[in-house]
């Protein structure tokens, strides 16, 4: 219902976000893209021969050192924020991004006061000149891994820890849950850092980015056999300069080796992410103070903090040898903070009214254009952004703010993208359905429905790309735009020089403006995530007080990844995780309360719901998950059943695991008739696990149970036919499952192999469909299966946390939907799903003892 | 009937996001809008606080602002000559003030200079001066030995061969700032094949090449090296700030040092011609000069160089600046060891 992509004049209404992204990210990349297939003689500087070689290896072993270290110092802290719950792990959540935020230059710069107090001074360019520059980015950049690793140990399944524990394994549990991510974490640093040259410039370490920017500036050589760079060009006496078009087409050819390893690594950082998110399983159970962070991860995290963000202010602070007026600094850097301030409040109003316009119609692939355009960084952005506006009728462009704006609008217009997609979202769609039901278009369902729930989320990513905007230094420093001044270029000129007042004094104010836009950013985090909270929250979902505890961390939990990771995450995969359209039930023994659900089974005439529990209960629910009647099982010691299905014949049919039989209720629960016993004879049962039925109403049986097969019997029981067996081969099963006929075909979720099986009705094997893993198409523990209403698979994995959309002929998963976790959106251990008539999927979120209702 | 709703709506939208669109531009243009005689551009290679402080005594006594864009010290003097080479079709600063003349020349030359006859150069003397009148001179640096306190007491460029140095002397890479226009100079004055030499005992003789005359000025002072090659102004700002550090004029007795002085021309197609000439005449009085003396960044006044104070290199500027670019690579190439 709500306002789709239509024709007419609404699907204009994505225009103007388009545009923006056009001219600030797609117009500088089609120029790098020209110049290399304009200028085929700059590859070149490609080539990679001895000389470049050299500088692609420094440039990566340096970097290399700050992403182990970077992600050596995460350690302690993720530990902490991943497994501590007290008043310092809040805290901690809360600083980490502030380092970030500052600008590099400045950082360094703090650091450098800092030897200097001790009295050590490396020599410039020297190896110790480089562990300088190495520790000073890696403790800039350490927070990354610190949150990644923090957020994924939070989402590790806390059962397997207290095993581990037990078991006397726990290091080496944590070690194999945080690899990946602290590998992600350590690729994300990498880069970063291999886009900086502020640090490296200032006492000449050369290494790719310094190169660029001294190819473009100078002319100078990145080799020297290149024609092109060949310092200022000439031969003998006779002068011929270089012009700006070659430099800067030189600048790219040389930075392409760099944007190679650059594309790497953020493909890695992404499949890592993204394949962690998918394969996490949690804990819904309480968290046990056993496994909370030792007192030595915290005191490290602690002494890291202090590190990374006092030592270095306080040394700025420290160095100074006149006393700081804030009110004479402000004063003798009017012109450059009010331009700096003026260009970054407009760069934020204009991220903020393309996000707002995004909430109006969104339009499709920019957010992965812009985030193309952060991924080549400032330099490259702001070469290409002179060359496209260095011309004389464009001089009020290339000569004032917009280039300046158009530079930061390309770095971080991604973030404000990526925030203002989450409106179109699963609970954000029931907003615009309703709206449109009321007869709203897609603008007024923005202004009045959507605008004013999401500004203080949309405004804090606009502030963030500002702060960004304050402090980004490539950019800025190439772009040195003349009106109006700005601090960074100012800061820059500076850098050098070992001791300066006015460097330090500029660089404290900074840090002041960087602090209180934080402070702003974080109160319209809260403020956003409080909205949606009260707003979107499907319905009032109980939870156990253990989790609720939480809930005011998660708060700023949520602030900080809003703030520095999650739009990263909603690129890899996070982003799965949208909100249930409802929840059902909660934990409990009275009606509408479930104990670990099991499974559940649709009638599609009545449209109702079968659900069954570890009480060995049956449930009949409404389509609105309203309770119908109950009933339990006649035993249930020695199991509970783990499927249930609604016959043609309007029946309800449990096999009932654990007492090797089949049971039939009517509707109202009476108990038709029961068949099968224990063996493996033609119409026993080891342990059933569930039955479906083909058009002429034969009745499917799959079990497992070292007698892995599918056994089939007419409607009044009697054996048909079987097949299957045990085994990893074609046509063979490791427990199957689930067990759903389309036509003539029977699909059966191979639980234990991971994969989903194809037969004919008639027992023929047809093919294996998925594979172990937790990518799209991969399977980790598939359970659930069910079928919408233009034949896809819906799969649920209990392995996984997720559930999963299947194209039926080719395996290819299409869509996701949930990851591991306690909150509304966040599966554990799902044992079954159904889908209705309106191909609405009701999810069984064992774990957390309720159903989620959702759609793909 | 829908439709035009829907149509009305989205027009209703767009003429807002329009006027919001067109406001942004304006205003973002404006701010780059320059009042043509009530503002000044000025590209300055001088180090930031020595320009900043003789602009304001600009600004305070005519009322003219002076947008100041200034350069980082890895892509000193290059990185605005070439932008002034890159905007030459469309122009953007007003006058150029460089703390070396090489690079000053090289642009007259390309016509990125226009002439102008300052009343404030009428005493500067001739060989600091362009005959054409697109740049003019004012306060001398001079290319010195920078060593510690208690360092050795080196007479000439020739004793950073000494082998009691070895890896412990210093000076910046040609390729950015008033290195490039020494090096050239060397190759003027004694030809390509001693200079080579030259450059290549240094290099046998471990010769780092930092970022910057700034850093190899710091280096001393902090002792991770003895001696380097750098100018008297970086030795002058380490000094004050309370750096350990001397400056060598060398070879005095015999061919002399590089001594440089700042230039000022006029950039060909100014916009704001007329205050650039004001700024011109500024930045070339005797007064400013002086200013400078007191900032120690000069060394000495173009205007009394002959009274012997301290033995100038006897180059040609000109066969300088034409050397300079080739000087520079070879140079560049043999002191990194690439050739």
């Amino acid at each position: 219902m709500n306002p789709r992509p239509g024709s007419g004049p609404e699907r204009l209404l994505a225009l103007p976000v388009v545009l923006l992204v056009v001219v600030c990210s797609a117009l500088p990349l089609a120029w790098m893209l020209a110049q290399i297939a304009f200028n085929p003689v700059v590859l070149v500087e490609a080539k990679l021969d001895r000389f470049r070689t050299g500088l692609l290896g420094r440039t990566m072993l340096y970097n290399g050192a700050v992403a182990i270290l970077a992600t050596l110092l995460a350690i302690p802290a993720a530990l902490v924020l991943g497994r501590g719950r007290g008043l310092f792990a809040k805290l901690l959540w809360l600083a980490l991004p502030v380092s970030l935020l500052l600008p590099s230059i400045v950082y360094a710069y703090g650091w450098s006061q800092f030897l200097r107090m001790l009295g050590v001074t490396p020599v410039p360019s020297s190896v110790a000149d480089v562990a300088r520059c190495v520790w000073s980015l890696a403790t800039w950049l350490w927070p990354i891994p610190a949150a990644i690793a923090g957020l994924a140990l939070r989402r590790a399944d806390a059962q397997v820890q207290q095993q581990a524990l037990l078991d006397g394994v726990l290091w080496r549990t944590t070690f194999r849950q945080l690899l990946a991510p602290l590998v992600a974490g350590a690729a994300m640093v990498a880069v970063l850092a291999l886009q900086e040259f502020a640090v490296y410039e200032p006492t000449g370490i050369s290494v790719v980015a310094t190169e660029v920017r001294m190819v473009f500036e100078t002319g100078a050589f990145a080799s020297p056999d290149n024609p092109i760079t060949a310092p200022m060009g000439g031969d003998a006496d006779t002068f011929t300069p270089t012009d700006q078009r070659s430099r800067a087409a030189a600048a790219v050819a040389a930075s392409l080796p760099l944007l190679v390893v650059i594309a790497a690594l953020s493909l890695l950082a992404f499949l890592l992410v993204r394949k962690h998110h998918a394969s996490e399983s949690i804990d819904p159970t309480p968290w046990p103070a056993s496994l909370n962070a030792p007192p030595w991860a915290t005191m490290a995290a602690l002494l890291i903090l202090a590190l990374a963000l006092i030592v270095p202010l306080a040394a700025l602070v420290l160095a100074l040898r006149v006393i700081f007026d804030a009110l004479r600094v402000l004063d003798e850097f009017a012109p450059q903070i009010s331009g700096s301030l003026l260009i970054a409040g407009a760069t934020g109003m204009v991220v903020m009214a393309a996000a707002m316009w995004t909430c109006v119609r969104r339009p499709s692939g920019m957010t992965i254009l812009a985030l193309v355009t952060f991924l080549i960084g400032g330099q490259l952005l702001a070469i290409a952004l002179i060359r496209l506006y260095n011309r004389r009728w464009l001089n009020e462009v290339y000569n004032g703010p917009a280039i300046v704006v158009m530079a930061y609008v390309g770095r971080f217009g991604w973030i404000v993208l990526a925030a203002a997609a989450a409106t179109w979202g699963r609970p954000w769609r029931e907003l615009r359905d309703l709206a449109a039901v009321d007869g709203a278009g897609f603008v007024q369902t923005a202004r009045s429905v959507i605008w004013p729930l999401a500004w203080p989320i949309l405004g804090a990513s606009a502030v963030l790309v500002a702060i960004l905007s304050l402090t980004e230094v490539p950019a800025t420093v190439l772009l040195a735009p003349q009106r109006p001044p700005m601090l960074t270029p100012l800061l820059m000129t500076w850098v050098h020089m070992l001791r300066y007042d006015a460097m330090i004094e500029g660089s404290l104010l900074l840090v002041g403006i960087v602090f209180a836009l934080t402070l702003v950013a974080l109160a319209m985090t809260w403020l956003g995530l409080r909205a949606w909270r009260t707003t979107l929250e499907p319905a009032p979902v109980r939870r156990p007080r253990a989790l609720r505890a939480g809930r005011g961390f998660d708060v700023v939990r949520s602030c900080l990844v809003v703030m520095t990771l999650a739009s990263l995450f909603t690129l890899s995969g996070c982003g799965d995780a949208s909100r249930p359209d409802a929840i059902w039930c909660e934990p409990g023994r009275t009606p509408v309360q479930l104990v670990y659900p099991r499974a559940i089974g649709y009638d599609s005439k009545r449209d109702t719901f079968f659900v069954i529990d570890r009480l060995a209960r049956v449930q009949h629910l409404d389509r609105a998950g309203n309770p119908i009647h109950e009933w339990r099982m006649p035993e249930q010691a020695a199991g509970k059943p783990v499927g249930v299905s609604v016959g043609p014949d309007g029946n309800v049919y449990v096999p009932d695991t654990h007492y090797h039989r089949v049971i039939v209720y009517t509707q109202q629960g009476e108990e038709i008739r029961r068949w099968g016993s224990f063996g493996h004879e033609p119409g026993q049962f080891i342990y059933p696990t569930d039955i479906d039925f083909d058009a002429q109403g034969n009745v499917f049986v799959a079990e497992y149970g070292d007698n892995d097969r599918v056994q089939v019997f007419t409607p009044t029981g009697e054996v048909l036919y079987q097949f299957g067996q045990f085994g990893q081969g074609d046509g063979e099963f490791m427990r199957p499952q689930s067990i759903l006929i389309d036509g003539e075909f029977v699909y059966i979720t191979d639980h234990a192999n991971h994969r989903i099986n194809v037969f004919k009705t008639n027992g023929t094997f047809v093919r294996n469909l998925g594979r172990r893993g937790s990518g799209l198409g991969e399977f980790r523990f598939p359970y659930g299966l069910a079928k919408d209403s233009r034949g896809r698979l819906v799969v649920c994995e209990f392995g996984n946390n997720r559930v999963q959309l299947i194209d039926k002929e080719t395996g290819a998963g299409l869509k996701t939907w949930g990851l591991g976790g306690h909150e509304p959106g966040q599966l554990a251990y799902p044992c079954g799903v159904a889908v209705d008539r309106d191909d609405r999927v009701v999810a069984v979120d064992a774990g957390n003892n309720r159903l989620q209702v959702f759609e793909f | 009937m829908n439709a035009d709703k829907s149509r009305r709506k989205v027009r209703s939208a767009y003429l807002r996001l329009s006027a919001f669109i067109c406001g942004s531009i304006l205003f973002l243009c404006g701010c780059g809008r320059a009042d043509s005689t009530n503002e000044v551009v000025l590209y300055t290679s001088i180090d930031q606080p020595y320009a900043a402080a003789i602009v304001k005594e600009f600004e305070a006594t005519t009322g003219i602002e002076v947008m100041l864009v200034t350069d980082a010290e890895a892509t000193k003097s290059v990185g605005l000559a070439e932008r002034l080479r890159a905007e030459k079709d469309n122009p953007q600063a007003d006058v150029f003030w460089s703390n070396e003349p090489f690079h000053t020349i090289n642009l007259a030359e390309e016509g990125v200079l226009h002439p102008y006859d300052s009343p404030s150069a009428k005493d500067v003397p001739q060989q600091f001066k362009d005959p054409q009148q697109r740049w003019a001179s004012n306060g001398l640096r001079a290319r010195v030995i920078a060593v510690g306190p208690e360092g050795p007491r080196l007479n000439s460029i020739f004793d950073l061969r000494d082998p009691s140095l070895k890896d412990r002397i210093a000076m910046a890479k040609p390729t950015a700032g008033t290195t490039g226009g020494h090096v050239a100079a060397l190759y003027v004055l004694w030809g390509d094949e001693q200079a080579r030499k030259y450059f290549k005992e240094l290099r046998a003789n471990g010769v780092k090449l930092f970022g910057g005359n700034s850093v190899v000025a710091q280096a001393v002072a902090d002792g991770s090296i003895v001696a380097g090659l750098t100018d008297n102004d970086d030795v002058a700002a380490v000094a004050a700030n309370g750096g350990k550090i001397a400056a060598i004029l060398p070879d005095q007795p015999a061919f002399g040092t590089l001594m440089v002085p700042t230039t000022v021309g006029l950039v060909t197609g100014a916009k704001r011609a007329d205050a650039g000439k004001h700024l011109i005449d500024y930045l070339l009085s005797a007064q400013v000069e002086q200013k400078m003396l007191e900032q120690k960044f000069v060394g000495w006044s173009v205007r009394d160089v002959a009274e012997g104070k301290a033995k100038p290199m006897e180059v040609d500027f000109a066969q300088v600046a034409r050397t300079m670019p080739r000087a520079v690579r070879e140079a560049t190439a043999i002191l990194e060891g690439r050739e």
